[in-house]
């Protein structure tokens, strides 16, 4: 399968969205089929599929987290840290930002998001839709990069919209955070502007900045 | 500072969070004025001045100075609908619309046109808008731009939109100083996270505190879900509860009860109202004809800083483009520039790894320049429609007609062109098919043959109208000229979605203006009729 997308991405988009249109053609009626079962299956938004560990987030399910985690590297690139520590501190604060995110995007999106990440992963539905048969924690950064550009550039526009949705949460979710902009010469709220306005002055409405307080 | 907000709640203003109240509870008022964004808030304001007691609500919270901390996860998912995520049903075009007291108002980057005359004109000869015609909108645009401190902007452009200049000038095209809506602004560049300085004039600091001032009461955290009629008036009007963040229905409900029903939900949310209800709508017209302005983008690497997070988002724009082949030919577009935060800019490009990552890189670097178009004035730009999801929940269909196509490139074409005569090093259409191209050659040649199917380009809209259309026939509109709908007595439509085509300029003074009118009507008919 990895040897297949590899050729596929030196193919023109033509020819790509060919290929595309094929397997979607053969395999997309099944497909739709195990997303609908899937869906139906998931009795709260919140029901991890696999795992009956408790969930730390308010919207995701650690299944969630771990497929997440393992398509922030090829999301972020040469943005994502190089340090095992590092990494993993970038990781938890992704996380906690994607799952925020998702919290407010309302009940229609949430219930669409769901079943995005459901198909992600189920085992049988992953591998068609993504050629990736692998769990998510064993699939290398090319494999998902390999999977990205097959669903941005697919005639499908199912795929495309999946594809916009990852990318957006994720990035948006990466980028928005001022940490992570420093060295592009964006480092947040400017200092002579958090020192004059009076938002800025109390401690705790800071800490519960993101949370939201009741007025 | 002084905070006009905290200030009024300290005074005694009616303000009340509805995840407060019981469930079944019953509120009764004059007026009750659903949504408190420009149409709402300006209604309340000119009904509460003459005596009415009028009711505002608002499904959001009541986020003000104190919550607006500049954080963009935090501001995008907490005063935007959806969190952000609100698209057209296809996924094609993000619409980011405002979900706060306030609306879009609160969140918008302030830029104040007048109505085009040709748009008054043309609705005039189209729909027989005669109280629109531009002699008799003239004071009501006065009254409101001394209202709310609409005045052309002082200070020098920033980087951005300088840019936007120096291209129109290269090219003999022409371009202006917009209006902005600001009082004592520290032109930050804030202005879409909600206004840090309470300097723009917005819905929150103007009209809301007038009406609570005159004895209104604003209700907040209450979604509007459907009406009961009686023969041809609203008996009541049902609202669902939200938790006190305003983020999550809660099972509860109210009921508010009023002699007169003034709906200002926005282009999508006043339709779907009256689609839950199953209101008359004998000739089909309800949520029809909706406009999106919808936007496309070039995004380009500058030999020297731009620091589009820096200073007013818009204070120049170019009208070159915008009714040259005529108000009813080809479509034109209005080009202005989109200011340039990380997380905004990441969502915009619709990339990811490498190019994305390069393209950040290059933060402080970066123009972005948009287009607007003006869709509504042909027959092959009827617009979208909105309808109900299996959960009630409302979306926009909206066909991108090969009309709407042919404007897309032009105006990729446009801002390329603008972009390198102002210096660019190197530019890309946001599209996914687009590469990076290093001279105006390369990007002439290749975006004639960019893909305009959905999907493949980055499309926004912060400009969405319609769907309620004024009109002097019921057959072709939804409510008269003075918001009054055609079949139910006793409401009117009061908001951007009674527009009968887009406005062809960022539309919150066409709103205001329009408001203030048909309320003043309303108030007169309510207190002498």
């Amino acid at each position: 399968m990895h040897l297949t997308i590899k050729k596929a991405q030196q193919e023109t988009g033509a020819d790509l969205n060919r290929r595309q249109f094929i397997k979607t053609g053969l395999f997309g009626g099944l497909l739709l089929s195990t997303v609908h079962l899937g869906a139906c299956s998931t009795k709260t938004l919140k029901a991890p599929l696999n795992s009956n560990q408790q969930s730390p987030y308010r919207f995701l399910t650690r299944d969630d987290a771990l497929m997440l985690s393992a398509l922030l590297p090829a999301m972020l690139a040469q943005n994502w840290p190089s340090g095992p520590a590092e990494q993993r501190q970038a990781e938890a604060d992704t996380l906690q930002r994607i799952d925020t995110f998702l919290v407010r995007v309302g009940s229609f999106n949430q219930h669409e998001i769901r079943k995005l990440f459901d198909l992600l992963q189920m085992r049988l539905a992953r591998g068609l839709a993504t050629g990736i048969w692998r769990n998510w924690e064993t699939t290398d950064k090319q494999q998902i990069e390999a999977f990205l550009q097959d669903w941005k550039h697919s005639v499908i526009g199912l795929f495309n919209s999946g594809y916009n949705g990852l990318s957006d949460i994720i990035c948006f979710a990466w980028y928005s955070n001022p940490q992570n902009t420093l060295s592009f010469g964006y480092s947040g709220v400017p200092e002579h502007v958090l020192q004059s306005l009076p938002q800025f002055h109390n401690a705790t409405q800071q800490a519960t900045q993101l949370t939201g307080s009741t007025s | 500072m002084k905070d006009i907000i905290q200030a009024g709640l300290e005074r005694g203003w009616d303000v009340i969070n509805a995840a407060t109240l019981l469930d079944k509870t019953v509120l009764e008022a004059d007026v009750v004025v659903i949504g408190s964004g420009a149409g709402g808030a300006t209604s309340a304001e000119f009904l509460s001045r003459t005596g009415l007691k009028v009711l505002l609500i608002e499904e959001a919270r009541l986020r003000y100075q104190k919550d607006f901390k500049l954080n963009e996860l935090d501001a995008f998912s907490s005063l935007y609908q959806e969190g952000t995520s609100r698209k057209t049903a296809d996924g094609a075009i993000a619409i980011y619309q405002g979900r706060t007291v306030g609306g879009s108002t609160t969140v918008n980057w302030t830029s104040t046109f007048r109505t085009p005359e040709p748009t008054l004109n043309h609705w005039d000869k189209h729909f027989g808008l005669r109280e629109f015609s531009p002699a008799s909108m003239t004071s009501w645009f006065e009254e409101r731009e001394r209202a709310l401190s609409m005045q052309p902007w002082q200070t020098a452009p920033n980087e951005n939109n300088a840019i936007l200049k120096r291209g129109c000038d290269a090219l003999g095209w022409s371009s202006h100083t917009m209006i902005r809506n600001v009082k004592g602004c520290w032109n930050l560049g804030y202005c879409g996270f909600g206004c840090p300085t309470n300097a723009k004039q917005s819905m929150l600091l103007t009209s809301i505190p007038t009406a609570l001032d005159h004895q209104a009461s604003l209700l907040t955290c209450a979604s509007a879900e459907h009406f009961k009629f009686q023969g041809d008036r609203i008996s009541e009007l049902t609202c669902s509860i939200f938790d006190s963040e305003g983020f999550q229905k809660t099972a509860r409900s109210i009921s508010i009860r009023a002699r007169h029903y003034v709906l200002a939900a926005g282009a999508i949310g006043s339709p779907a109202v009256l689609l839950r209800s199953e209101a008359p709508d004998p000739f089909q017209t309800l949520g029809k004809r909706t406009f999106l302005h919808p936007v496309n983008t070039c995004t380009a690497t500058m030999k020297d800083p731009v620091r589009g997070f820096e200073g007013a988002p818009q204070s120049i724009y170019s009208d070159e483009f915008l009714w040259k082949e005529g108000v009813t030919g080809p479509v034109g577009f209005k080009l202005e520039v989109a200011p340039v935060f990380p997380g905004g800019l990441a969502a915009q490009e619709a990339l990811h790894g490498e190019r994305l990552a390069s393209r950040l890189q290059l933060l402080a670097y970066t123009n972005s320049t948009i287009a607007l178009l003006r869709d509504g004035f042909h027959a092959d730009s009827p617009g979208g429609s909105v309808r109900l999801r299996h959960d009630n929940s409302p979306v926009l269909d909206y066909p991108i007609t090969d009309y709407l196509k042919q404007g897309f490139i032009k105006a990729y074409l446009a801002m390329a062109e603008l972009q390198f005569a102002a210096g660019a090093i190197s530019l890309s259409a946001a599209h996914h098919d687009a590469r990076e191209w290093t001279s105006w050659q390369q990007a002439k040649a290749e975006i004639p043959r960019l893909s305009m199917e959905p999907l493949r380009a980055a499309l926004f809209s912060a400009h969405v109208m319609g769907g309620c259309s004024m009109g002097t026939s019921p057959q072709n509109s939804v409510v008269n000229q003075y918001g009054e709908h055609h079949q139910i007595s006793n409401l009117n439509i009061i908001d951007g979605s009674t527009f009968p085509t887009s406005i062809g300029a960022n539309p919150q003074l066409s709103i205001f203006a329009m408001a203030a009118k048909q309320a003043s009507h309303l108030a007169t008919r309510l207190n002498f009729g």
